[in-house]
């Protein structure tokens, strides 16, 4: 018994998942689902690669990776929200997605991404 | 002749029981044994023995015993500890993120040894799940404590979960000073699963005392989270359970 039999994330594919826990500790996870007719009988299903940091690390790490699609989750929306390029937006703070109750979001659920300028 | 049978029958069973109690905590419970037999089914490692000890003044207890003694004594909904019963409390903070404490007080026939107070903290991260902490606090010293993790999934057929194939893990925290907090270190548990709808995590705690046999155990479910599309999972209500969402007890191994 150990670590989870899991293979590694393909370029383009998969999606990157940040979140933090209430100790206020950062995951990125970048998450791909193999197609069911490659995956042979003992070999894993799933790519899955991690990474853990500070907020600042873990968010560069996850932009860096060639997948396919990005997201953060936001306690304060409590939601997924898109994770913007780092040139794109100005980046968030930790306690933007991390506990934070009283200031509104700049940002928008998934699915209402198209409506950001109206959050801002 | 069937005399001697009731006789043999009747020694039987005044033995067996001996049998199973004696013996010391590192000859009947040894770690490595223990986590060899982990990421079976919730409970496998135990069963849910010494719980009708609880119920009996301290004075008339006899073998291993652990209670659980967490703060609201009933199943009633609370609006800052969450969905709380006996067996400890559950709480969602938010879609991802979930967690679980209870108190319990274990001995060894007429002595309370000490109180233990656990908690664990699930966050979602697309469909993996991160145990982080998962802590442990005695107030008395224990030996041997071993953290275990498995990731449940649910259907009609398992309304109490069934353990995800090779998503199971342990981690040996050793022997533990009183009233010391130790967490499963370094990164705690981490599990990835997208192939169900319903799932939950699971995680036991067990120990032994260096004068004492037997193993104690307490092991618990989180709150269930259910696939909401995008490769993402959200936890449900903080009273949201499985069937048989937490058990403690004591085993001879």
């Amino acid at each position: 018994m150990g670590e989870q039999l899991l293979g590694s994330p393909r370029p383009g594919h998969g999606r990157v998942f940040v979140n933090c826990n209430r100790q206020g500790e950062w995951w990125a996870s970048w998450q791909d689902d193999y197609p069911e007719d490659e995956v042979r009988d003992g070999e894993p299903g799933a790519g899955v690669e991690d990474f853990e940091g500070t907020e600042d690390e873990v968010t560069r790490w996850a932009r860096t990776r060639p997948a396919e699609e990005f997201f953060i989750f936001s306690d304060e929306a409590n939601a997924y929200l898109p994770l913007e390029p780092a040139d794109a937006a100005e980046l968030p703070a930790a306690a933007e997605h991390c506990q934070r109750a009283e200031r509104p979001s700049r940002y928008a659920p998934i699915g209402l991404r198209g409506s950001n300028n109206n959050l801002r | 002749m069937r005399r001697a049978l009731y006789t043999i029958i009747l020694i039987a069973l005044l033995t067996i029981p001996a049998a199973l109690t004696a013996g010391t905590a590192d000859a009947a419970s040894s770690p490595t044994a223990r986590i060899a037999a982990t990421g079976q089914h919730p409970g496998a490692t135990a069963s849910a023995v010494g719980q009708s000890q609880c119920a009996k003044p301290l004075a008339e207890r006899s073998g291993n015993w652990l209670c659980p003694a967490s703060p609201i004594p009933a199943s009633t909904a609370s609006p800052d500890k969450g969905y709380c019963k006996i067996q400890g409390c559950w709480s969602v903070y938010s879609v991802t993120k979930s967690g679980y404490s209870a108190t319990g007080y274990f001995g060894y026939g007429d002595t309370q040894l000490g109180e233990v107070q656990l908690y664990f903290e699930v966050t979602l991260n697309g469909a993996q799940s991160v145990s982080k902490p998962v802590r442990f606090e005695s107030s008395a010293a224990v030996v041997n404590l071993i953290f275990e993790g498995s990731r449940l999934l649910y259907t009609p057929r398992y309304p109490a979960g069934t353990p995800v194939g090779g998503a199971g893990n342990s981690h040996l925290a050793g022997n533990i000073p009183a009233g010391e907090t130790v967490q499963w270190t370094p990164n705690g548990y981490k599990a990835y699963y997208n192939k169900a709808s319903e799932q939950s995590v699971w995680h036991e705690w067990t120990w032994n005392m260096a004068d004492y046999p037997g193993t104690w155990y307490f092991w618990a479910k989180s709150v269930k989270f259910v696939d909401v599309g995008k490769g993402t999972y959200h936890f449900g209500h903080d009273d949201d359970l499985g069937e048989n969402p937490a058990e403690n007890g004591y085993s001879n191994g």
